[in-house]
């Protein structure tokens, strides 16, 4: 298999907020006090109020691989970056590495989890469940090599280079009705 | 005829098959690959036609045969690609039908065997890139088995290797960034090659990765890696003055064939934050990043509120006065604080600089004799560049 690079595709014109893609990753992993996947609420340059999709970004550059003393990171060559957590020792340097805090330690092992994009379900040429649960299609998959992004916030974020694509909001478009005597 | 041309068939290599048409038809000829290297000859084809033809490549790549008055050039091309130039110390009109045909056949056939040639190492390359890939990736589940595949390919994976990463510090449009990246892969190899055994390259992702392995006892440290590949850059720059600045970030010895990605991640994060440094031509140490390595986790905004808060005064005198204090303290930290240095890098006398140290202390309420001033001054400068160079 040729290396690539997957990752998500947020459009945030569409996404309404439902918190669906939330709700089927906690589905998906009812032992976790909290799912891998979050919905946060931001106020963006262009809508007064928007909301962003947010789990582990798969990095080119992943910082949890590099400080993880036990070698539990490894990237696929689909991009994918998985935690193996048979190596764990739970010492959570991924946690506080990780730009997103996209890994977590669960309280019931004491070992680092995070999302691996659900590598399961792509394997049988399925779509990860967040992305099959949005009803707006707001979330994809979709392979990032060739795209150029150019990520501006910490500059640990623009080194560790999250596949991670947005489709920025426009404004939406409003449509009034005139009543007969010419008043909204 | 019938058995002339079986001849051909039954020669297996390039020289093989020169050779049989050379002894049914007394040509002198040569072969020559698209990179205009020379790949088979007969032993007695003229020096001047073969130096003619390696000199008047461009004539070649254009097709045009008005240099090559003396000699029957045909192109070998295979579905639209070109694959090298056959040619032969006799015009054509000169060669007789059947000779001509021979000639012509033997086209055909090393024609086939450079596509063959070139098809083979483009898969050869193709599986070593994602065997790469595994290993930069720690996409792998035993040290063992890699280390032993790696021997498939003279690779001494159980040694320790250092992981350095080249990239342009421009984005370079569309397809010269390959094209300058495949030749900055060439020059470092051919400088590489020289110092150490089998230097292992490949390109991923815009970026020029090395593994060498270290077979120094005790291990060379990052800073002679440093000097090494300062010489390596120079010799690549000598080599090919028109290539675009780049950078290099060097990760650390690690032992064993599983930290072999922590080194490449250490590289590549030192090539990045390498740059607040020294945005083009720098050569950046992953041990040398010391608190960059912090500031790298803190949001841009906090840093400029940090270093607005340090640094204000000074910027603010700066731009009242059109005074240069800010850019006097950054490069006297740029050359470690050494007051000879940052003058002569200032282009001012020592004496100078010190009125203008003091007169910094004086704007900024500080004195700069005390360690935590110092050190407090030094990060805000640091934190500065980030914020200049992110937003």
């Amino acid at each position: 298999m040729e290396p690539q690079q997957l990752g998500f595709q947020v459009d945030l014109s569409r996404c309404v907020g439902c918190r669906a893609c939330e709700r089927a990753c906690r589905h998906k992993h009812p032992d976790m006090p909290r799912a891998f996947r979050h919905v946060d609420r931001w106020s963006g340059d262009r809508r007064e109020q928007g909301f962003l999709t947010m789990s582990c970004n798969h990095c080119a550059s992943p910082e949890c691989m590099r400080v993880c003393p036990a070698g539990c990171y490894e990237k696929r060559r689909d991009g994918i970056v998985m935690h193996n957590s048979a190596r764990c020792i739970g010492c959570g340097r991924c946690v506080g590495a990780c730009p997103f805090h996209a890994p977590r330690i669960l309280p019931h092992t004491g070992k680092a989890a995070k999302c691996d994009m659900c590598q399961e379900r792509l394997a049988e040429g399925r779509q990860p469940q967040c992305v099959e649960a949005c009803p707006v299609e707001a979330l994809r998959i979709c392979n990032l090599e060739e795209a150029e992004i150019g990520w501006k916030d910490y500059p640990l974020v623009r080194y560790t280079q999250p596949s991670l694509k947005f489709i920025r909001a426009r404004q939406p478009l409003c449509f009034w009705r005139e009543d007969r005597d010419g008043e909204r | 005829m019938e058995k002339d041309k079986e001849d051909l068939w039954q020669a297996e290599d390039i020289t093989g098959k020169l050779m049989v048409v050379h002894r049914y038809t007394g040509m002198e000829m040569v072969l020559l690959d698209r990179l205009g290297d020379l790949r088979g000859t007969t032993p007695d084809f003229r020096e001047e036609s073969l130096s003619l033809l390696r000199r008047k490549r461009q004539a070649l790549q254009q097709e045009d045969w008005t240099p090559f008055a003396g000699l029957t050039v045909i192109p070998l091309v295979q579905n639209k690609q070109l694959w090298g130039w056959l040619a032969a110390d006799c015009p054509q009109a000169e060669m007789a039908e059947n000779v001509y045909c021979l000639f012509l056949e033997l086209s055909l056939q090393l024609t086939f065997l450079l596509w063959h040639e070139g098809e083979m190492n483009a898969m050869v390359r193709r599986h070593r890139e994602q065997f790469l890939y595994d290993i930069l990736y720690h996409n792998f589940a035993s040290s063992d088995e890699v280390i032993e595949m790696g021997k498939n390919w003279n690779m001494r994976l159980d040694r320790p290797h250092h992981v350095v990463v080249v990239e342009f510090d421009r984005p370079l449009q569309g397809d010269r960034q390959e094209i300058l990246l495949a030749e900055l892969d060439k020059e470092w190899m051919s400088v590489l090659s020289a110092r150490f055994v089998q230097p292992i390259l490949m390109l991923l992702r815009m970026q020029l990765v090395i593994l060498f392995e270290d077979s120094h006892k005790p291990p060379r440290s990052q800073g002679d890696l440093a000097q090494i590949m300062a010489d390596a850059m120079a010799k690549v720059r000598q080599d090919f003055p028109t290539i675009p600045p780049f950078s290099v970030g060097i990760g650390r010895l690690h032992y064993s064939v599983a930290e072999i990605c922590r080194s490449f991640q250490e590289a590549r994060q030192a090539l990045s934050l390498g740059r607040f440094r020294q945005p083009e031509n720098g050569i950046t140490c992953y041990e040398d990043l010391g608190v960059l390595k912090l500031l790298s986790h803190i949001r841009t905004e906090e840093l400029d509120d940090f270093a607005q808060e340090i640094l204000g005064p000074l910027m603010e005198y700066d731009s009242q006065n059109d005074t240069e204090l800010l850019h006097t303290l950054e490069i006297y930290f740029q050359e470690n604080e050494s007051l000879p240095q940052a003058a002569e890098k200032l282009f001012i006398h020592a004496n100078t600089l010190r009125n203008r140290l003091k007169k910094i202390e004086k704007v900024l309420g500080v004195k700069m004799s005390r360690a935590d001033v110092l050190c407090r001054v030094s990060i805000a400068c640091q934190a500065l560049r980030i914020v200049r160079h992110t937003l």
